[in-house]
């Protein structure tokens, strides 16, 4: 009967975790497949096995390449969490020699789900705690002291070089069973399990001269955590959590198992509490649009633009790009928070998502080598020195526009080697060698828009790179936007009227920002606004705006109504 | 028990056995092999010359049989040809001064053979003892460095081991590793980053050191070791970097201002020169073979990055008595830019005095940026200089260095893909003239390369170097101690 409770409860944190993943966090599966590359070759595996934990960290990259498709992501970590609910509640069962803990067992994995809102715990952390709760498991199982021993002196050090120090969650969870079978011997069992803790600090010791990384990085787990010079605290939090939740077992178990129900809500306050430190809902809001941007889902980042207004310089860009993309951003774009020119095309900065946002908008405006450059950077950016498999897809099709071939063959040959990009390379390596990249329809475009003459980049003068661009295809729609809407958002309306005549002598494109700001170069001008430019609605519109502003002042709410215009942009929100 | 016995002997016979290729007559083609090692010559103590086949439709398996020409013979198979390393050893001390002939045939999936026809590797009189090359690897990329490492290579085997990688010393970038001729106790690193300083080991123990002075325009950079072992020549330079748009050239950086100086290593002083300190750009120093003269390339002040076409560096050299610490009175002119309207960058004297080999390309002094820096050589007896056509290729070849006699030499070169420079070696003549460059060879070469998101750059030979990773470490979180001081 209880055994019945148990798998009812872990079959309900698992379809729980499904769908938390599957229907609230899918960008984050995104977020964490894109970060690396895992390579089913042997030499992959063997550069995994050259230091301690990298099993864990090959394991949790092959299932993590899994998470490209967000269903099989989800049930994933369903799975591993539903494992090591179940591990949990072995090893209680096991010390208290009862089953009616099993709700209590449950705290620790929350905890864990907690700790995953932090984007850069790595699923090799835990592949890692599944992988020593599994192993405590096995070891509960043993009853004879010399085969207890073996386990300890041999499976130890196998276990650290195999996945990491959660072998010290390991040794104490081994040293809580040694404890408890010999009640006999307490002063000796005592001993023997602070040996097993100091045995398994000993070999993190002794094995640490054979890595090339800090000691301190090797207690927290090489490749546990993204950020290898951040120590997690919260890392060891959740390991010493089950070490309790095991060792309170031989406590609780005297008690009701209401007792064991009690302490499983207390887990469930606790976590709630600290929900949103973890699940950060700007970090979220930021991987929801990179993974929009990603996978070139427009219409969806301007409907989450509509629901709330993007404030940050990513979701701005990425909002900017989705408009220009759909042909509205000298419609809409003051229609959604605007943040200068570096709105359209942030500058360089140190960090991969707002990097490769901003390195699509160079791909997709056709500047190719600047699109390679982001997209490269943002992948050294990757502080655990991954490689990533978005980029190096990118990388391959940059390259393959600039006529490179022999670099672009090198990372499709590398793409070959994935599990879910296999094919995908395979078709495109066929492209070249068919010599049919002219024919396609983004390369053979891309190739015809971006610029082949050599000069450099200025991150001051990229209207004027936007201005070449169009000049170079008049038909690359992005460029033509961009280069209009650059001015606007620079608060230069001369330059705007410079931009806007170059545009029309190429294209019939006058949209309504454009349209405005004519309009009110024509006013302040004392000239009178070009009817063939400007709609009379537009110029009834300045007047009502002009109107207000000099009535109610700038401050004057009444002017709330013309905040998705030009206007409003220029002359209230200085 | 006796069948397990004959099982696993067959299993052991099975995987020692190459399937042998029947006699026929080649095909009059070479053998499409990577990496392009006919025709190459190789020193007898380097690693086996492994190779792929390529470019084969439905391929299945190759032979191939090599045969000295002062006798021996060696076999290998398989998916690829790898040599057993001390038969290999064995062939080509047994040929030294004379050619390998390697007869290649390829199995199809369909069971036929293809013999090619045979091509030769020429085995050199001279050693090559250095016990192998120590290098950078690094991502080609722009501003954002991932993991950067110093790497030590043995070149009779395939053993590669790190030095020091960016894992030890997390955030902080490893800039070249300069040895003092290949000695493994006197060399530098200089590191960049919020601990950087440089790194500098000598007969009196390792130091880390501050070279950043408020008298100077930077710290150390660029460094070249008198002969001595006391002194070590740097530029001091102020990096920046553009990048480009088209499509060719990728990026472009250049020196806001550079100067040059001798750091004493016994006194942690920096020697400074009024001559090597003015508003012109100074450098990639380098010494000659009896340490009397410093070379080093200098180009007039620009207003960058707008003039960095016009930024063109000469070859100079000054005098410098090690006895007295003392500069010469005046720079002379070796190559001056605007003769020859290109741009002269790292000097490297062979350490017998015979040559000196650099770089040149159309402008600025990164080479291994530019797809159009080729290789030179100039006869230090005659003045003579010339492009070496017989090791340049159409991509970027730079970063070259000399083996302890002088004879054998390593350089970089992009010739694979226009984006990642590998190693190549060569050995020069008495005539200056060198022989076809080999790529640094791997157990499985094709596999080794193509799965390599490395650049190999700044190469040099070496003895083997034991550096403690944690006690650098260390020392550079400590950051540097000492602060060195100026000598005018």
């Amino acid at each position: 009967m209880m055994n019945w409770k148990k798998y009812i409860l872990m079959l309900l944190f698992g379809i729980a975790v499904f769908c938390f993943w599957a229907f609230g966090h899918r960008a984050v599966l995104s977020y964490q497949e894109q970060m690396q590359m895992f390579q089913t070759t042997s030499t992959y595996l063997w550069e995994h096995l050259s230091w301690p934990g990298g099993i864990a960290t090959y394991i949790g990259e092959f299932l993590t390449q899994f998470y490209n498709n967000y269903w099989i992501g989800a049930a994933i970590i369903s799975i591993l969490l539903m494992l090591m609910y179940w591990a949990t509640a072995q090893l209680c069962k096991q010390i208290a020699s009862t089953d009616k803990l099993y709700p209590f067992a449950l705290g620790p994995v929350l905890i864990m789900m907690l700790y995953m809102g932090d984007i850069n715990v790595m699923p090799s952390f835990i592949v890692a705690v599944l992988c020593a709760l599994l192993s405590a498991v096995w070891f509960f199982c043993l009853k004879h002291y010399i085969t207890q021993g073996v386990g300890v002196l041999i499976g130890l050090p196998v276990f650290y070089w195999l996945f990491g120090p959660t072998s010290l969650l390991l040794a104490l969870l081994m040293s809580i069973k040694i404890f408890v079978s010999y009640p006999k011997h307490r002063v000796g069992a005592a001993v023997i399990s602070v040996f097993i803790a100091a045995y398994a600090v000993a070999w993190i010791f002794l094995d640490s001269t054979m890595v090339n990384h800090p000691i301190d990085y090797q207690f927290v787990g090489i490749n546990y955590y993204r950020i290898p010079t951040v120590c997690p605290v919260m890392e060891f939090i959740v390991e010493a959590c089950f070490v309790a939740v095991v060792a309170l077992s031989i406590y609780i178990e005297r008690t009701s198992s209401y007792v064991s129900w009690g302490l499983l809500l207390v887990w469930g306050l606790i976590c709630a509490s600290n929900w949103s430190k973890f699940y950060d809902s700007k970090t979220l809001e930021l991987i929801d649009y990179d993974y929009l941007v990603r996978t070139g889902k427009w219409e969806a980042i301007i409907k989450k633009a509509e629901k709330q207004q993007p404030d940050l310089p990513m979701s701005v860009a990425a909002t900017n790009l989705a408009l220009g993309m759909t042909g509205q951003l000298g419609d809409r774009a003051f229609q959604f928070y605007q943040n200068g020119a570096e709105g359209l095309l942030p500058p360089f900065q140190r960090e991969s998502n707002s990097m490769w946002v901003t390195a699509e908008a160079y791909f997709q405006l056709g500047l190719v080598n600047t699109a390679q450059r982001f997209y490269f950077e943002g992948m050294e950016a990757i502080p655990n020195y991954r490689k990533s498999v978005r980029c190096i897809k990118r990388l391959a099709e940059t390259n393959m526009i600039n006529g490179q071939y022999e670099v672009a063959k090198k990372y499709l040959r590398m793409l070959e080697n994935t599990t879910f990009y296999s094919k995908w390379a395979k078709r495109t390596e066929k492209l070249i060698a068919d010599n049919a990249v002219d024919a396609h329809p983004l390369y053979g475009r891309m190739r015809r828009s971006h610029l082949q003459e050599d000069f450099l980049f200025s991150e001051t003068e990229r209207d004027k790179v936007l201005g070449q661009l169009f000049l170079k295809n008049p038909q690359n729609s992005l460029a033509m936007q961009y280069l209009l809407v650059y001015p606007m958002l620079e608060r230069n309306i001369p330059k705007l009227m410079q931009y806007a005549q170059v545009v029309q002598e190429h294209v019939a494109y006058n949209p309504l920002h454009c349209q405005q700001g004519i309009a009110l170069h024509a006013v302040q001008n004392q000239q009178s606004i070009p009817d063939g430019l400007v709609p009379a609605a537009v110029t009834d519109h300045l007047r009502r705006f002009a109107k207000t502003m000099t009535e109610q002042g700038k401050s004057s709410p009444a002017l709330d109504q013309f905040r998705s215009t030009l206007w409003h942009y220029l002359l209230i929100n200085e | 028990m006796k069948t397990k016995l004959i099982f696993g002997l067959l299993l052991v016979l099975t995987a020692c056995g190459v399937e042998r290729a029947p006699e026929q007559e080649t095909c009059g083609e070479l053998p499409p092999i990577y990496p392009d090692y006919a025709g190459v010559t190789i020193p007898a103590e380097i690693a086996p010359m492994n190779f792929n086949i390529v470019d084969v439709d439905d391929y299945d398996r190759m032979y191939v049989k090599v045969t000295g020409s002062k006798g021996g013979n060696i076999e290998a198979g398989g998916d690829w040809a790898a040599f057993d390393q001390k038969q290999w050893r064995k062939i080509t001390e047994q040929n030294r001064g004379g050619s390998l002939s390697f007869d290649v045939s390829v199995k199809k999936k369909d069971g036929s053979w293809q013999r090619y026809q045979p091509f030769e590797m020429h085995v050199s009189e001279h050693p090559l003892n250095d016990y192998g090359l120590v290098y950078r690897k690094i991502a080609p990329g722009f501003e954002t460095f991932s993991k950067i490492g110093i790497y030590q290579r043995q070149l009779s085997s395939f053993d590669e081991s790190p030095i020091l990688e960016e894992t030890a010393v997390n955030g902080q970038c490893l800039n070249c590793h300069y040895s003092n001729r290949g000695n493994a106790n006197q060399f530098s690193i200089h590191i960049r980053g919020s601990h950087g300083g440089t790194y500098v080991r000598n007969d009196r123990g390792d130091a880390y050191l501050n070279t950043k002075t408020d008298e100077t325009v930077g710290s150390c950079t660029y460094g070249y070791w008198h002969p001595e072992g006391r002194y070590c020549a740097y530029s001091l330079n102020r990096i920046f970097q553009n990048f480009y748009v088209g499509q060719d050239k990728i990026i472009e950086p250049w020196d806001a201002m550079s100067d040059l100086a001798i750091l004493d290593t016994h006194t942690n002083q920096l020697i400074l020169s009024p001559l090597l300190t003015t508003d012109n750009c100074e450098t990639t120093p380098a010494f000659s073979a009896d340490g009397s003269t410093l070379y080093f390339c200098k180009a007039p002040k620009m207003d960058m990055p707008g003039d960095y076409e016009k930024l063109k560096y000469s070859l100079c050299s000054i005098g410098f008595d090690a006895a007295n610490a003392k500069y010469g009175e005046k720079i002379d002119t070796v190559i001056c830019a605007d003769s020859i309207g290109k741009s002269v960058s790292l000097p490297r004297p062979s350490y017998d005095g015979r040559f000196l080999m650099y770089c040149l390309t159309d402008y600025g002094t990164t080479p291994i940026n530019r797809q159009e820096s080729d290789l030179y050589v100039m006869n230090l007896a005659t003045g003579e200089h010339r492009l070496m056509v017989e090791i340049n290729s159409e991509e970027t070849d730079a970063y070259h260095n000399w083996a302890h006699d002088s004879r054998w030499f390593v350089f970089g070169s992009k010739r694979e893909d226009h984006l990642y420079s590998l190693l190549y070696l060569s050995c020069i003549g008495d005539d200056g003239v060198a022989t076809k460059p080999f790529l640094l060879p791997q157990y499985n070469p094709e596999k080794y390369y193509g799965e390599s998101l490395y650049s190999f750059n700044a190469p040099d030979f070496t003895e083997k170097v034991s550096l403690d990773a944690r006690a650098v470490r260390d020392m550079v979180m400590n950051n540097p101690t000492q602060k060195v001081s100026v000598k005018r």
